[in-house]
């Protein structure tokens, strides 16, 4: 049934016609907009636009817009990330986050932790070492471990996550200070790896559900982790110029963007910058970076990796989309049209675009997401459902009894939002497993097989994007991936 | 009605390109919002809710006919940077008064100088305003009243009131949303509105005084200083301050507004301006929305104005006025905190 409203529609679509389809024969100011109306075109838009990126631009260009901000100092950014020049040896002096609280009085202790506890250096693409991570070089004196009440309280899951599997516990609204302890949105929490940070200055969206608009929102979210579960007092830390030169924590940006941003191929770094002598070139050939050549292959290896590339675009660049690095192009515009300082971005929380493509529901590493409510009288742990009201679209209220990662849904309230996720960048895929928000998958070729699954083509976003892979199309993706 | 030209390649291309690659049904898109398009050119169709933006002390008009219309306020805009235009459409079915009258209870109006709007409104108009979530900051000066040496630093003004900083005074920069309007409207006296508004795409600016004024900013500075703190904007003592109107050669393009994320209100003006020569607004809204909240605000929700300011989740929260037809308003905000108080240990 269609309303009266659509007035403005007819002419957007006669500008379709006009413009992309000349057989189409469409009036310039149609009488009957109905007429013009097709029944699916409805679908088109919802489709493409639905949920908490209903609203959201879309992107035409390449654009990073969370500029290094002027006179900051990477190398002093480095230090205060915690690692040493040779970029992974771990170095603390200038990176421990503790300091007098400026506006709340006495002073906040550090667990020892610094931005490299987790993020642990070059040889491991800046995340976790492979698990479990007690055999891997970090011990449980390290204060990964000792700290661990940061993220987790006394979860009892807590320990054998962060180790045996490198999830840690977040609490994505611990720092609300408006809401009691008692609120679902405090309560509310996901098992997340640690992203790499291998070309972190070409994400769109920062943290695994793209909730960080720009890295100053997301290195101040990252830094609660530098004080224990019950302590609440952050951002007068996070002004102390003690802690941050200018108390926006630009020079550990300028660190992550200039240093670690391009470790993997320096060339990418033209991409920011729209002035450079490359970057219309790596803007408009999605693949001019990637080296099919790559290890000297036989003529059917690389006629594989062809084929794959062909598959590739077929059916991962509709939402890998940014050339050269295979994250999505669809980006918040926090800091709007440009001239805000990155402390006073937009409006929060407006996301880039996400998906959701069923990890977590799959939940396939069967992670608990109840609450932990301490002990029984038996000594047992005690664990009860977080119920959380979360807007539907219509203006009806869902409570939503948590049982796996609702992604996004945790940041906006929002129903629709469960379980979404950013896309992620593609480049050195290979060496940036185990993959997934949840570190649920180890291979690239399980990556691939779940992708060619019912459990991805029964989701939100597989059944908009269906993907169905034939043996050799499978087989030749994964040629391609490896040298992605 | 003026002619819109079509829109540009580019959003042709969105479409197409949709279409040739997503398949699934969506029922309810025409009912619902979405939007399509880029900064170049776009199309947005929106429903806007009574309650869905309003931020400190708005109050929220009653129709007459008790929110009894048979339709929704529909809003739609297209605009094309090319062929630099911005279509505004606004329609709904007996959903507003014609010539309202508006008034205000005690307990709703406190008068405020940087405002400077009436406590009622008789045979008011209606006016339609576009605000972009991500105004920059503005500078405000505060210094220690002389008449009142115990109360701390007050509010003096912006630096648009101001040619050169007050002497002495402490100057404050707070984050701002930049909004313009429409010229002013009537819905018939059914109470139907069918209104089209069409403005340069590059020259955003006051539809009641085309050529003259551009945009304005607004935001919630403390009136005292030691009653804000910036990380606990909920317990701080805020009010609104509205900017007068920029000249036009101050005139941004609507992408500015895009890129910033959209805020929506359709307010309630006197019959006649306050201040021809710097004519403001009041603080009465009827319907409103917005693209700045991921997902827009649904209806019975709105915009939770604080957490938006202080980067929180969720940004939105139910609406005290959902599911009633009453006259609403959004308290004054003075919880008596002096944060110049020495902390407590």
């Amino acid at each position: 049934m269609r309303t009266q409203h659509n007035t403005l529609i007819p002419l957007l679509l006669a500008g379709l016609c006009a413009a992309a389809l000349p057989a189409c024969d469409a009036p310039d100011e149609p009488d009957d907009a109905d007429a013009l109306l097709p029944d699916d075109v409805d679908a088109r838009f919802v489709n493409i636009n639905a949920g908490a990126y209903q609203h959201h631009l879309d992107r035409f260009a390449v654009r990073f817009n969370n500029p290094v901000q002027p006179g900051a100092d990477a190398e002093l950014g480095r230090g205060q990330f915690g690692l040493a020049a040779d970029l992974n040896t771990i170095d603390d002096a200038l990176a421990l986050f503790t300091g007098p609280s400026q506006l709340y009085g006495g002073a906040v202790p550090s667990n020892g932790r610094s931005c490299a506890s987790c993020h642990r250096g070059v040889d491991v693409n800046f995340a976790l070492p492979p698990t479990p991570l007690t055999d891997n070089g970090v011990g449980l004196d390290d204060p990964l471990f000792t700290g661990i009440a940061a993220d987790a309280g006394d979860d009892p899951d807590a320990l054998d996550n962060l180790n045996a599997l490198g999830l840690s516990k977040y609490r994505f609204n611990r720092f609300d200070p408006r809401i009691g302890d008692d609120n679902p949105f405090k309560q509310v929490f996901g098992w997340r790896k640690t992203p790499h940070l291998i070309n972190i200055g070409l994400s769109n969206g920062f943290l695994n559900d793209g909730r960080g608009r720009v890295m100053f929102e997301t290195a101040r979210g990252a830094a609660f982790t530098h004080t224990q579960n019950t302590d609440n007092r952050f951002d007068d830390l996070f002004v102390n110029p003690d802690l941050s030169s200018d108390g926006t924590f630009n020079n550990m940006e300028a660190f992550m963007f200039e240093t670690l941003a391009f470790y993997s191929d320096p060339a990418l770094k033209e991409l920011r910058d729209p002035g450079s002598a490359s970057y219309d070139a790596l803007a408009s050939d999605p693949f001019l970076t990637v080296d099919l050549d790559q290890g000297a292959p036989s003529w059917q290896l690389k006629h594989k990796r062809l084929k794959g590339k062909k598959v590739f675009i077929e059916k991962c660049m509709s939402c890998h989309d940014t050339p050269n690095v295979f994250n999505s192009m669809a980006n918040v515009e926090p800091l709007g049209p440009g001239s805000r300082p990155v402390e006073f971005p937009a409006f929060a929380p407006s996301v880039g675009r996400t998906f959701n493509v069923g990890v977590a529901e799959a939940n396939a590493l069967g992670l608990r997401f109840t609450r932990y409510d301490g002990v029984d009288e038996e000594g047992e742990p005690v664990f009860g459902t977080i119920v959380i009201p979360l807007a539907n679209e219509d203006g009806s209220r869902t409570d939503h009894a948590v049982s796996f990662d609702i992604g996004l849904a945790a940041t906006t309230g929002r129903s629709e939002d469960i379980g979404r996720f950013k896309s992620p960048q593609l480049r050195n895929i290979k060496d940036l497993g185990p993959y997934f928000h949840d570190n649920s998958i180890d291979t690239l070729e399980g990556v691939i097989d779940y992708f060619n699954s019912d459990a991805y083509n029964d989701s939100k976003d597989g059944k908009l994007r269906p993907i169905h892979l034939s043996a050799s199309q499978r087989a030749n993706l994964l040629e391609f991936l490896k040298v992605l | 009605m003026p002619r819109v030209a079509r829109l540009s390649s580019v959003l042709a291309g969105v479409v197409v390109g949709a279409a040739v690659t997503l398949t699934a049904g969506a029922a309810a898109a025409k009912d619902g919002a979405f939007l399509v398009g880029d900064e170049e050119a776009g199309y947005l169709r929106m429903p806007l809710h009574r309650g869905g933006a309003v931020p400190l002390e708005f109050s929220v008009a009653v129709p007459s006919n008790g929110c009894s219309g048979d339709d929704e306020m529909v809003l739609e805009i297209a605009w094309s940077k090319q062929e630099n235009y911005v279509h505004v459409h606004l329609q709904g079915e007996g959903i507003l008064d014609p010539h309202p009258d508006f008034s205000r209870p005690e307990s709703e109006w406190q008068f405020n100088p940087f405002l400077a709007e009436t406590k009622d409104i008789e045979d008011g108009r209606y006016q339609f305003w576009i605000a972009s979530a991500a105004g920059p900051p503005i500078v405000f000066y505060y210094a220690p009243d002389p008449e009142d040496p115990q109360v701390g630093p007050v509010l003096l003004g912006s630096q648009f009131d101001f040619e050169v900083p007050p002497e002495g005074a402490i100057p404050v920069a707070l984050p701002t949303l930049q909004l313009f309007s429409s010229p002013m409207m009537q819905p018939d006296e059914d109470g139907n509105l069918d209104y089209d508004w069409v403005f340069d795409y590059d020259t955003a600016g006051r539809g009641d005084f085309p050529g003259e004024f551009s945009h304005h900013f607004v935001t919630f500075p403390g009136p005292e200083l030691c009653g804000m703190n910036p990380f606990r904007l909920d317990l701080s003592h805020l009010r609104p301050y509205f900017s007068g109107p920029r000249p036009i050669e101050e005139a941004v393009d609507f992408g500015w507004y895009l890129r910033g994320g959209l805020l929506f209100d359709l307010t309630i003006e006197p019959g006649e301006y306050y201040d021809e020569a710097a004519p403001k607004t009041t603080t009465i809204g009827t319907y409103s929305g917005g693209t700045a909240i991921a997902g827009g605000i649904p209806e019975g929700w709105s915009m939770d104005i604080m957490a938006a300011f202080m980067g929180l989740a969720p940004p939105i929260k139910p609406w005290a006025g959902a599911d009633q037809c009453l006259q609403t308003f959004d308290g004054f905000r003075d919880l008596g905190i002096n944060f110049c108080a020495p902390p407590q240990p």
